[in-house]
């Protein structure tokens, strides 16, 4: 199981969904919920601020776009700029209601987002990324 | 027999040609008429020889066949062939009649044999036996028998070669004179003395202005004209030439059409007859004023010449045929500062600028072999002090004058002229580099549509080169369709004067396209620098093109909005019926029948989620309304009774919070605005101020209204806990911008009552600190457009 995954949705629903989802195929241990782009980048830096062994830094990010204050757009600004060392360890993945073509190709063109869901989150998605042999690791047969 | 029918024919009066002499013959056919009633057949044809041999006419007689069967003793004279000669011939037997005279000829035998007449005039051309030509004109008479049927033909035979000649000449010399008269510039008159009928030519009428007619004119209407002081000495000129045959010629002055007096000269020669006595007299006038009076100036003494020209400002010279100065006048000091003794006996052009000199000396031995006034020439002569003086001068050559001997040079100073005309000519190039360098085009257009002028501007605009159009037609380049428009209003500035507007006509330029022009033209008909009228005009083709677009541009845009209200609708409307289905399945769920905590969450975030959607419906559609709602009901309404009716309704909300409102309406009572946006506007923002209350103090709101100018202002303050003013910047009152992760928040009570504040005109602003509070600025516009 993935140690760590964020969760950054406005919609606590899409918040309490993704819990259930995760729970059902033992996806992640953990999951830090933020609320907007603005509190997900005050996590980091309140992480970046301990020691590095004590650092829990997402392995992977479930990243909304339409949010209220900070959005989507506003997140991956900030944590380009802010957290460089933290890009590699977590990878980014924006979950969108947006039915935009031009919103899916922004954000599939943005160099920090790794993968495009269209929302809702489903068991497939979760399946996909479980073969994905960035994450594979996490997931061994026992 | 057929002598008989002859005179009776002949004697008609309707035979007898109407021409100079014929009088005479026919008085003598008369007394031949009674001889021959009186003799015997034979010896009729006898004296009918006799007379006709001996009558002032040639005569012929022709058969019927057109054989000669009589040919007079006069016509042997008038011809040169003798009657043995031509008896028995036909006139095509030998050399009688030009062989152009034919077929004239034979239309008239056609006439004789067709015809019923008797009497035949017609002139033509004959041969004398020794080949000249004769001018006759043949009066012929046809002998008939009681059928009418042809018997003779006798034919008189006049030679009017003598006449033809003199009335050739006649006309040609009248045509002559006629032309001598027209193209003289001297007056003709021709004085009929023995009637006192005289004829002034058109150029006599128009010296003196006044019209004669020459039927009754006498001398005297005209010599009426002839100046006091000159009647006797010109009567007595006149005297002289008529009784003493001395030659006329005298001058006088005659009172011209203005009233004034001009110097004419008099010639004249009169026809006497042989008793002596003058009958005719032709003569000539002309104009002689111009160097009569140059030769009265040169008449007056030298002293006068002096007191004058020393008082002028004009340089007088007098010159010798070498180009010595003889004589300078006093104002040679006043203008170029050489005393007048300084100059004589030096050279002329040696005080001529140099870039002159060849000019000057050029026309100097040209003038050397005329006589009288040159004509006037530029130059420029060297002041004492080395400076040179612009000078304009003329010189009269009157070198033959007894008296001067001397070529006369008068010289002004055109300095100041000079100048005046530097300046004009600097102010024209400004006005042409003016109207070089302006984009508009300037045309000068004469009252019948011709293009005078037109600037080189029309070359960018219009394609033609700076005055392109010169002489053609504006009209020509006129849209057909906006020429009826052009003209009219071309034709009332042309008759009414004044100033002319044009908005978008079109013309057209030099690639045969039509591009849209504003013009504005004045008439300066009257003004004589321009003669014309004056159009400006701009290309406004951008203009026009731009306003095309805007207005596509709007119309695609009007319908692109309607289609997408029209699609809000249906997606409301159909969401709608699908929605409240959901509502009324999550109302009649059971829940204590559901056992797994598991389901129990889901089902309650599917209540949950339910609600909020069909709250966010309601609010799309409430926007929906408010956007497109034109007919919005506009009155004046009191904010305290507008503010009762929402805290009534919210009654419950605010006693949970414990707010407390603190209300100031005196500075502006009542509004005019709509009520239902008044109460949305406070019920927005009171559960707004509810909803970001700060957990940590009593929540506390102050509602104030002012008057400012036209306007009415409310602001509404609250202590809650505010927000980032970086952070939101404009995007508040926008659609679903949420600024709290507040439960009850959907992001769309801020957009609403933006929306319908502004679409009444009025305003809405905020400031905010993060708790402190937040205050909103509400401005009504009171003046509705």
């Amino acid at each position: 199981m993935i140690p760590l995954v964020m969760c950054i949705d406005d919609d606590s629903m899409v918040q309490m969904l993704s819990e259930i989802i995760f729970t059902d195929h033992q996806f992640c241990k953990e999951v830090v919920k933020a609320y907007d782009g603005f509190s997900a980048l005050q996590y980091f830096t309140d992480q970046s601020k301990l020691d590095s062994k004590d650092q829990q830094i997402p392995r992977l990010v479930f990243l909304d776009i339409s949010m209220p204050i900070s959005d989507g757009w506003d997140f991956l600004d900030k944590f380009s700029k802010n957290f460089p060392s933290m890009q590699p360890q977590s990878k980014i993945i924006v979950l969108s209601s947006a039915i935009h073509p031009e919103e899916i190709e922004m954000a599939n063109a943005h160099p920090l987002v790794y993968k495009y869901f269209s929302k809702p989150l489903e068991p497939k998605h979760i399946l996909a990324l479980k073969m994905d042999p960035d994450f594979s690791q996490y997931f061994t047969v026992n | 027999m057929h002598g008989y029918f002859f005179f009776i024919t002949f004697i008609q009066p309707n035979c007898l040609p109407p021409q100079i002499g014929l009088p005479d013959y026919f008085q003598y056919m008369s007394e031949a008429n009674k001889t021959f009633t009186l003799e015997s057949n034979a010896s009729k044809e006898a004296i009918l020889s006799y007379h006709l041999d001996n009558g002032p006419f040639a005569v012929i007689e022709w058969d019927s066949a057109f054989r000669i069967s009589r040919w007079s003793k006069k016509a042997e004279l008038l011809f040169g062939w003798n009657s043995q000669e031509v008896i028995g011939l036909h006139y095509n037997d030998f050399n009688f009649l030009p062989k152009d005279e034919f077929e004239r000829i034979k239309e008239n035998i056609n006439w004789i044999d067709v015809g019923s007449g008797n009497t035949l005039i017609i002139e033509n051309k004959n041969y004398h036996k020794n080949g000249q030509f004769l001018h006759c004109r043949w009066h012929n008479s046809i002998l008939r028998d009681k059928n009418g049927k042809m018997i003779s033909i006798f034919s008189m035979i006049e030679d009017i070669s003598d006449l033809k000649q003199i009335q050739e000449n006649l006309r040609k010399s009248e045509e002559r004179f006629q032309l001598a008269v027209a193209g003289s510039k001297d007056g003709i008159w021709d004085w009929d003395i023995a009637n006192d009928l005289a004829y002034f030519s058109p150029r006599c009428q128009e010296f003196v202005g006044e019209q004669f007619d020459s039927h009754i004119s006498g001398m005297e209407a005209f010599v009426k004209h002839v100046h006091p002081d000159d009647i006797t000495s010109t009567i007595n000129a006149y005297k002289l030439h008529l009784y003493e045959r001395k030659e006329m010629q005298t001058e006088y002055r005659l009172k011209i059409a203005d009233g004034s007096y001009r110097w004419f000269l008099v010639k004249g020669q009169a026809i006497w007859n042989k008793d002596g006595k003058p009958i005719r007299m032709v003569g000539s006038i002309s104009d002689i004023h111009d160097s009569k009076q140059m030769e009265e100036a040169l008449e007056n003494s030298e002293n006068k010449f002096n007191t004058v020209t020393d008082h002028i400002t004009d340089i007088v010279n007098m010159i010798d045929r070498r180009g010595i100065i003889k004589y300078t006048n006093q104002s040679v000091e006043g203008i170029l500062g050489y005393h007048p003794e300084e100059l004589l006996g030096t050279h002329f052009l040696t005080l001529v600028h140099p870039d002159d000199q060849i000019r000057i000396s050029e026309r100097f031995h040209v003038q050397l072999n005329s006589k009288g006034p040159g004509t006037l020439i530029q130059f420029r002569l060297r002041a004492k002090d080395g400076s040179y003086v612009p000078f304009e001068g003329i010189g009269n050559v009157q070198l033959h004058h007894p008296a001067l001997q001397s070529i006369i040079m008068i010289s002004r100073d055109i300095t100041i002229r000079k100048k005046a005309e530097e300046i004009i000519i600097a102010s024209e190039e400004k006005f042409r580099s003016l109207v070089h360098n302006i984009s508009d085009i300037i045309t000068i257009i004469s009252a019948n549509g011709e293009i005078q002028y037109q600037s080189a501007s029309a070359r960018q605009i219009m394609g033609y080169e700076e005055n392109g159009l010169r002489k053609r037609n504006i009209m020509e380049v006129v849209h057909p369709d906006d020429l009826q428009l052009v003209l009219t209003t071309f034709q009332n500035l042309v008759l009414n004067g004044g100033n002319s507007e044009l908005k978008e006509f079109r013309l057209l330029n030099t690639n045969g396209e039509y591009f849209y022009i504003e013009a504005q033209a004045t008439n300066q008909l009257n003004n004589p620098s321009i003669a014309g009228i004056v159009v400006t005009s701009r290309d406004v083709s951008i203009r026009k093109k731009a306003e095309a677009e805007k207005q596509s541009l709007i119309q695609e845009l009007t319908k692109n909005n309607a289609d997408l209200k029209q699609f809000s609708y249906i997606v409301s409307h159909n969401l709608r019926s699908p929605l409240t289905n959901l509502i009324s399945m999550t109302n009649l769920l059971d829940m204590d029948t559901i056992k797994t905590e598991r389901s129990l969450k889901l089902i309650n975030g599917f209540k949950t989620t339910t609600t909020r959607l069909n709250e966010t419906l309601n609010d799309l559609i409430h926007i929906l309304l408010v956007k497109n709602n034109t007919n919005i009901e506009i009155k004046p309404l009191s904010f305290k009774l507008a503010l009762e009716q929402v805290t009534q309704s919210i009654t419950a909300v605010m006693e949970n919070s414990g707010i407390e409102l603190e209300i100031d309406f005196s500075g502006a009572p009542n509004v005019l605005f709509n009520q239902a946006y008044l109460e949305s506007i406070f019920q927005n923002l009171i559960t707004n101020s509810i909803r970001y209350k700060s957990p940590d103090r009593v929540p506390k709101v102050l509602i104030k209204t002012f008057k400012n100018q036209q306007d009415i202002h409310l602001v509404f303050s609250d202590n809650g806990i505010g927000f980032d003013m970086e952070l939101v910047k404009d995007k508040i009152f926008g659609l679903h911008q949420k600024f709290h992760h507040h439960p009850e928040s959907r992001g769309i009570g801020l957009y609403l009552i933006h929306a319908q504040i502004t679409s009444l005109g009025g305003s809405i602003s905020v400031k905010s600190e993060i708790n402190v509070g937040t205050i909103f600025s509400i401005v009504f516009k009171q003046k509705m457009t």
